[in-house]
């Protein structure tokens, strides 16, 4: 019987500049794509617990994306994606200025971003563990580091009181040792290659040069071997 | 036995003294509610709270598929209820954040479609952690044919014509039907949609029209017999 097989990410997994038959996840032998370029993680979370609310994969495969992004709903009941270089809705490929507008004015933080990418990382883990589901992690777009400096800059923007400098301070912190904790829950052993490694750093790194503009069109050997490295873990 | 619940102003009862709430009465440990919570809400802070701990109970009263929650670029957490925004850590007004999202974001298909989506993964994530899991519906309306089809009217679809629209409506009525017939009815607190409001109204309301003291007392007692 076919294994089932399910990739959920952005772009750097829906592989949307690619022909199918050059994608990885095709190459990987995946039964279904339910990625989106431009998808930010509460996108790429919501729409892998709906999925596996109606399917028990074999295997899923999720490519991590960048906190910078958001997702939002329109009223009209399609989903819109909302990333610094475009918000768009993801149905019928309109153009949502306002609605961009308003989110990285009154509504994006990146502390929240990433506190919450942590915490959908541990919940998928832990569901998957618990169904017998081999479940497969990597970043996509996503570039926070998880060292103890990294941490404190993302706390800087958690909520905090502000009241003097010796309790943001301490706010910040606090904040920092939260994150800390969520990374430590993570299980180190089912990340691709190795822990918190990173695809398009991968391309980046041994195929400098080569991928080009905001919509990541990615070079096909490149693709290809990215292929072979998740093949190796399954 | 820790005891966990989450939910809206039903479950927080933050209207009544702390000794006379229904979840101090059945012994919880922990209350993750607040007034004016919305779905989104209760269930973000309800994996937050799985991932770092394994209560033995959990209970939660699902409210209004209404309500929305919004992040603040300051990182906290605005409530946003037709009614009111607010924050949630500083309990300032975000009118701004309330006319953004029932302007351009609300969609009552999707607002609903999502709850089900929530009830049915926590219920999933529960049973295979041996969690005790007890849903109720804090106060929004009954879910029947009638309710669904109005619903699907909202759903994202094309409306090129008549006959299209309609297939649309039916398609979308299936979707949430086939979700409705996941959920698992035996761990709901007396029946499948069984509303705290309907159950306390025969008991004098509080002020503020949530249930009053008597009708929490009553509740918590139905509530220990599915302990």
């Amino acid at each position: 019987m076919t294994k089932i097989i399910c990739v959920s990410g952005d772009s750097f997994t829906h592989e949307y500049l690619q022909k199918p038959e050059d994608r990885w996840s095709t190459h990987i032998g995946a039964t279904h794509n339910i990625a989106m370029g431009g998808a930010g993680n509460d996108r790429i979370f919501n729409s892998t617990i709906k999925f596996l609310n109606e399917t028990t994969p074999d295997t899923l495969i999720i490519g991590w994306s960048s906190t910078a992004r958001g997702s939002l709903y329109h009223n009209s009941g399609s989903r819109v994606i909302v990333a610094p270089h475009r918000c768009f809705d993801e149905h019928t490929g309109e153009d949502y200025d306002d609605i961009k507008k308003f989110y990285y004015s009154n509504l994006h933080n990146d502390f929240v971003n990433f506190e919450n990418v942590l915490n959908y990382m541990i919940f998928i883990q832990e569901y998957c563990k618990s169904k017998g589901i081999k479940l497969l992690y990597f970043r996509s777009v996503m570039d926070e580091q998880i060292d103890q400096q990294s941490l404190m800059k993302i706390s800087e923007s958690a909520f905090m009181s502000r009241d003097n400098p010796e309790i943001t301070k301490q706010g910040i912190k606090h904040n920092s040792n939260k994150l800390t904790k969520l990374i430590n829950k993570l299980d180190k052993d089912i990340w691709i290659k190795e822990f918190w490694y990173s695809m398009k750093e991968h391309i980046d790194n041994n195929y400098p040069g080569q991928m080009k503009g905001p919509a990541h069109a990615l070079p096909i050997n490149a693709v290809k071997e990215w292929g072979e490295i998740v093949k190796s873990c399954l | 036995m820790p005891i966990v619940v989450n939910g809206c102003s039903f479950t927080h009862e933050f209207h009544l003294d702390k000794e006379n709430r229904w979840t101090t009465k059945i012994g919880a440990i922990e209350n993750l509610a607040i007034g004016g919570g919305s779905n989104e809400r209760i269930f973000h802070t309800t994996i937050e709270y799985l991932n770092h701990t394994t209560p033995d109970v959990l209970i939660i009263g699902w409210t209004n598929p209404e309500r929305f929650m919004l992040s603040h670029s300051n990182g906290s957490r605005v409530a946003v209820t037709p009614a009111l925004a607010f924050n949630e850590q500083s309990g300032e007004k975000h009118d701004v954040h309330r006319k953004f999202y029932y302007k351009y974001c609300h969609n009552q298909f999707v607002n609903f479609e999502n709850t089900l989506h929530y009830m049915i993964h926590l219920q999933e994530y529960c049973k295979s952690k041996q969690i005790k899991l007890l849903y109720f519906n804090s106060f929004f309306t009954k879910v029947d044919d009638t309710y669904l089809t109005g619903l699907a009217r909202n759903a994202f679809m094309s409306r090129e014509d008549e006959d299209i629209e309609r297939m649309g409506i039916q398609a979308n009525t299936d979707v949430l039907r086939k979700l409705i017939q996941k959920l698992d009815a035996s761990i709901w607190i007396k029946e499948l949609w069984y509303s705290m409001e309907e159950h306390c109204k025969k008991f004098p309301l509080h002020d503020d029209v949530h249930p009053g003291t008597e009708g929490s007392n009553d509740w918590a007692e139905l509530v220990k017999k599915y302990l």
